[in-house]
């Protein structure tokens, strides 16, 4: 598919993006293993995290804009052709996907870190 | 979901909150998800989600409105940093205005909205004041017993008595300290901080107890805020008082000049003649009116002239705000003040006008770049919005500037040119800071939105080719409109800057008729010294004016009962074979002038005119013939057609022995500085009429007396018995509070006239540099077929004068209608003063040949290979 980027902005280093706001991680996951549109990320988010985080349409579309904006995504100029063609798609750009997963990382660490000191009982690594 | 629609409906509302460009991007999709949120719930569980997405609406709203604030102030940052030279004359010029309008604007609302602190319902007390020059402020004790007892309209009246003394506690200081009636602080509606405050029980009578009421600042600094302060001693002149309260903390009398200690007055004489004895304060009876109060204290008061036994008089009183700086005898400052701060707002519209003037030049400059991004789809509002954005963060950096301005400049003018009037803590407070929040955010909208309605408007295709010769030549008609009007402004401000400095050259110009500019005034304070009155008081003078003639570079010394400016008396002589019931002017023998007891020595330091005659001597003593000397003023008035020299005064008395007039001098200003010379005489101290005994010594000195003043009073407090202060003074000092009024308008409205030149002038070398600018390549091309510099030079100054005639003609004709208004400030000239009218039309030329030069420079200069290229 083809897909066009609002991002204008030279390549920034992944790490340069963390911490990551709780939501914008969420999205970024959702959108790690296929493209979305935003009602599909809200209910992914939702089912994969059993409801604990339930994303309201103005916080997910606020933070699509940033994340257009910051490149991290990009939204698709093709689409399904059984859907409604006033929806937008969405994938995660090769560097959404790098501040995703150095995000996860940092977040490793944390664990990781409370392991040693024994916070929390050692678990699978 | 039943309700499914309301519910759209209601989000599709609130999505309304969101930006437009950002409903325009997510609007539809926002819709569709919210829909797609509801699609099978349930009644309860679809008003749930559709409260929580109205809510996420709510909170996301404001938040984008905020990005796109930030982003668009980031745009007008950057905008500013690349045209650093047009914006840094944009910041200086709203700092200087900004600045200049908030400073006078607090000081004028300080002092002609801020109520006397610390009174109940200050708008229902009132001032008593008069007419006539030394009537203005106070009135006699038995104006003061009329209305306290015959006036209905007021609840209650107080007299006080101002007056500085030697106040003795850990420190001896001279302090204010008011002499008041037992009614004063009620009619104030005051509460003692501490211990009482003064009770007609207590302290009325006509010999109250010698008891003390102290300022909170005094207890504070004398009796460290004790509590058990009542019953404490305080040596008060040479009398011991004792302590009965303290003031509340807000309230330091109702004068300028804050009070310390207030004492109980007792009861006055009742001498209808003295008018200066007290001030009187009043509070008005509930649903009486300020009209009905004045009227009954005027009725009240003629009443009581019957019931003495005198005849009504032409004296009105007057009632007033209790602030003097309110009331009808408001310093001439405080009017100034008010004008002042009219030219300034003057200033700041011409600065506005100049920098919507830049603006426009700067989106002219940009219209190849604005079509670029309308022709990519930006909205015309979006770019208004980051133009005005533009315009609003250059306000707020002059805003920023303002308030450095409104820092140090009010304690400046107040200490300068306002020394009488009192000085706030700071004009830095929240009303000196919302002043300037307000006119910075008016000054970005106003200068701004043109500007940016400009740059959008009527922008197409035809400045992609940048062939838009309409769109030009409208831009250039506007910005010249502009700049006119700023010369018109400008030209009020100057015209104003010229009539003030007109009449402070004449105020300064008076003659006083005496030597004013050597005269040094000395005064024994004599209030600490029991005893030191009377014939022991006149022989320390006479002691003072015997070494003062001894001190190097004393030209001449001696005493006076009335000093110039200071005080005046009027003692009556008769004039044979006319009606002695009778005044002069009614035709009758009665000559009510003023008259002044002095010794040889002073009136020599007066350095007066003896135009026929002879001075008065050490031989004329109360043995010999009674002596007059005359001013030319009453032998005109008394005696128009004989010779004065020689005739006889008979004072007091029809009958009186003859006082013979032994000679003439000149007139000279002694009361009213603005009033011509009174008709006046001089009578020796050493033969007074009614014991008439020296009030001070006029001591005159070869140099400037500012010079000799610490000598003088060095040498002189070594004769005065301890805790008698002597104190020396300039007599310039006495008088100079009179011209200042036109000193502050002068050097106040001549900064504002040169900050309204300096706009102006940019404005000029702005519009005239984008014009040679955009006819550069016309000109070269004239050039190479012949042209010389001249022919051009011609040109270039025909368009400067083209702007600067018509804004000069119309700032004219707006001077001469706004001028009407100060024409009661003004001294020995009309609106009409041609000097002032020339002086501001010069300046303008100065201005408009200034500001071309280098414009004339260029255009004379210009390369046509170099235009060529450039084309």
């Amino acid at each position: 598919m083809a897909h066009r980027s609002a991002s204008e902005h030279p390549d920034p280093l992944p790490g340069s993006f963390l911490p990551l706001p709780k939501d914008v991680f969420h999205i970024l996951v959702s959108l790690a293993d296929q493209d979305r549109h935003g009602y599909s990320v809200m209910q992914d988010v939702a089912e994969r995290t059993a409801g604990t985080v339930r994303l309201s349409p103005s916080s997910l579309y606020s933070a699509i804009r940033r994340l257009l904006e910051q490149g991290l995504i990009a939204e698709l100029s093709e689409r399904p052709a059984q859907d409604d063609e006033r929806r937008r798609y969405y994938r995660l750009t090769p560097l959404g996907r790098g501040v995703a997963q150095a995000e996860v990382r940092r977040m490793e660490q944390l664990l990781a870190s409370a392991r040693q000191v024994g916070l929390i009982p050692d678990g699978p690594r | 979901m039943t309700g499914d629609s309301a519910a759209m409906r209601t989000f599709q509302l609130l999505l309304r909150l969101y930006p437009g460009e950002f409903r325009e991007e997510y609007g539809r999709e926002l819709s569709l998800v919210f829909r797609d949120r509801l699609r099978g719930e349930g009644t309860a569980s679809g008003w749930a989600i559709a409260i929580e997405s109205f809510g996420g609406v709510l909170r996301e709203a404001p938040l984008e409105h905020g990005r796109i604030a930030a982003r668009d102030l980031r745009l007008a940052w950057q905008s500013i940093r690349k045209d650093w030279l047009a914006s840094a004359l944009i910041v200086i010029t709203l700092t200087l205005a900004l600045g200049a309008n908030a400073t006078m604007l607090g000081i004028v609302g300080q002092l002609l909205l801020r109520p006397v602190a610390g009174v109940t319902e200050p708008e229902r007390v009132v001032r008593v004041y008069g007419k006539g020059y030394w009537r203005a402020l106070t009135r006699s004790w038995p104006d003061y017993l009329d209305l306290r007892d015959q006036a209905n309209a007021f609840s209650g009246v107080a007299a006080f008595q101002p007056g500085r003394v030697p106040v003795a506690k850990q420190t001896i200081r001279k302090l204010r300290r008011d002499r008041v009636t037992p009614s004063y602080f009620a009619v104030l509606g005051l509460h003692a901080e501490v211990g009482r405050l003064f009770r007609e029980d207590r302290e009325g009578g006509a010999n109250p107890p010698p008891v003390a009421v102290i300022s909170y600042a005094f207890w504070q600094s004398e009796f460290q805020g004790r509590r058990d302060v009542a019953g404490e001693t305080l040596r008060i002149g040479d009398v011991a008082h004792t302590v009965v309260g303290v003031a509340p903390a807000e309230f330091t009398g109702v004068d300028a000049e804050a009070t310390s200690v207030w004492t109980p007055l007792g009861e006055l004489v009742r001498d209808r003649g003295n008018y200066g004895a007290v001030h009187v304060i009043a509070r008005l009876q509930a649903g009486v009116s300020l009209s009905q109060a004045d009227q009954e204290a005027n009725r009240a008061n003629q009443q009581g002239l019957r019931a003495d036994g005198l005849k009504a008089n032409g004296d009105v009183m007057q009632l007033g705000a209790l602030a003097l700086t309110q009331g009808p005898a408001a310093p001439r400052e405080i009017r100034v003040s008010i004008w002042l701060s009219v030219a300034a707002a003057v200033v700041l519209l011409a600065g506005w006008l100049n920098i919507t003037q830049l603006l426009t030049a700067r989106a002219a400059r940009r219209a190849r770049e604005t079509a670029i991004h309308l022709a990519l789809g930006a909205s015309r509002a979006r770019l208004m919005r980051q133009w005005t954005s533009e315009s609003l963060l250059l306000a707020a950096l002059g805003g920023v500037g303002a308030l450095g301005i409104l820092l140090v400049a009010p304690p400046l003018i107040y200490r300068v040119l306002l020394p009488e009037l009192p000085e706030p803590a700071t004009q830095l407070g929240g009303s000196g800071v919302t002043l300037v929040g307000v006119l910075t955010v008016l000054s970005g909208l106003l200068t701004g939105l043109g500007p940016a309605w400009f740059s959008v408007s009527g922008h197409g295709i035809t400045d992609l080719k940048r062939t838009n010769i309409a769109g030009e030549i409208a831009s250039q008609r506007w910005r010249s409109l502009l700049v006119m009007a700023q010369i018109a402004l400008t030209v009020v401000v100057l015209v104003g800057a010229g009539l003030f400095r007109g009449s402070l050259n004449r105020v300064q110009g008076l003659e006083p008729g005496f030597d004013l500019d050597h005269l040094l005034v000395v005064h024994v304070d004599t209030q600490a010294v029991a005893g030191l009155e009377g014939a022991k008081l006149a022989a320390l003078y006479d002691r003072l004016a015997t070494r003062s003639r001894e001190l190097p570079g004393i030209a001449a010394a001696g005493a006076a009962h009335s000093i110039p400016g200071e005080s005046a008396w009027r003692t009556r002589f008769y004039m044979p074979g006319r009606d002695p019931q009778r005044f002069w002017e009614e035709g009758g023998g009665i000559v009510n002038r003023l008259s002044t007891f002095i010794e040889p020595g002073a009136m020599k330091a007066l350095n007066l005119r003896l135009e026929r005659g002879r001075w008065f001597e050490e031989n004329d003593r109360p043995a010999t013939e009674p002596v007059a000397i005359i001013n030319d003023q009453l032998a005109r008035e008394v005696w128009p057609h004989a010779d004065a020299l020689g005739q006889c005064l008979y004072q007091l008395r029809p009958d009186a022995p003859c006082t013979r007039i032994v000679g003439i001098v000149n007139s000279s200003r002694v009361e009213s500085w603005f009033d011509q010379p009174p008709a006046q005489y001089y009578r020796p101290l050493s033969q007074p009429l009614r014991e008439e005994m020296a009030a001070g010594l006029l001591v005159r000195v070869a140099g400037r007396p500012e010079l000799a003043q610490a000598m003088v009073q060095q040498e002189l407090q070594r004769l005065a018995p301890t805790l008698a202060f002597v104190e020396v003074k300039p007599l310039k000092s006495s008088i100079e509070p009179t011209v200042r009024p036109w000193q502050l308008a002068a050097s106040v409205f001549w900064a504002l006239g040169l900050l309204a030149l300096t706009i102006t002038a940019v404005g000029v070398f702005g519009l005239m540099s984008h014009s040679i600018a955009q006819r550069a390549p016309e000109w070269s091309i004239r050039q190479a077929l012949g042209a010389t510099p001249a022919n051009i030079a011609g040109h270039v100054m025909k368009e400067a004068f083209r702007l600067a005639v018509p804004g000069l003609v119309a700032g004219v004709l707006l001077a001469r209608v706004c001028s009407r208004w100060v024409a009661s400030l003004l001294f020995g000239l009309t609106v009409n003063d041609a000097g002032a009218y020339a002086s501001a039309a010069l300046l303008v030329f100065l201005l408009a040949a200034g500001a071309m030069l280098l414009p004339l420079w260029r255009a004379t200069h210009l390369n046509l290979a170099h235009q060529l290229r450039e084309e």
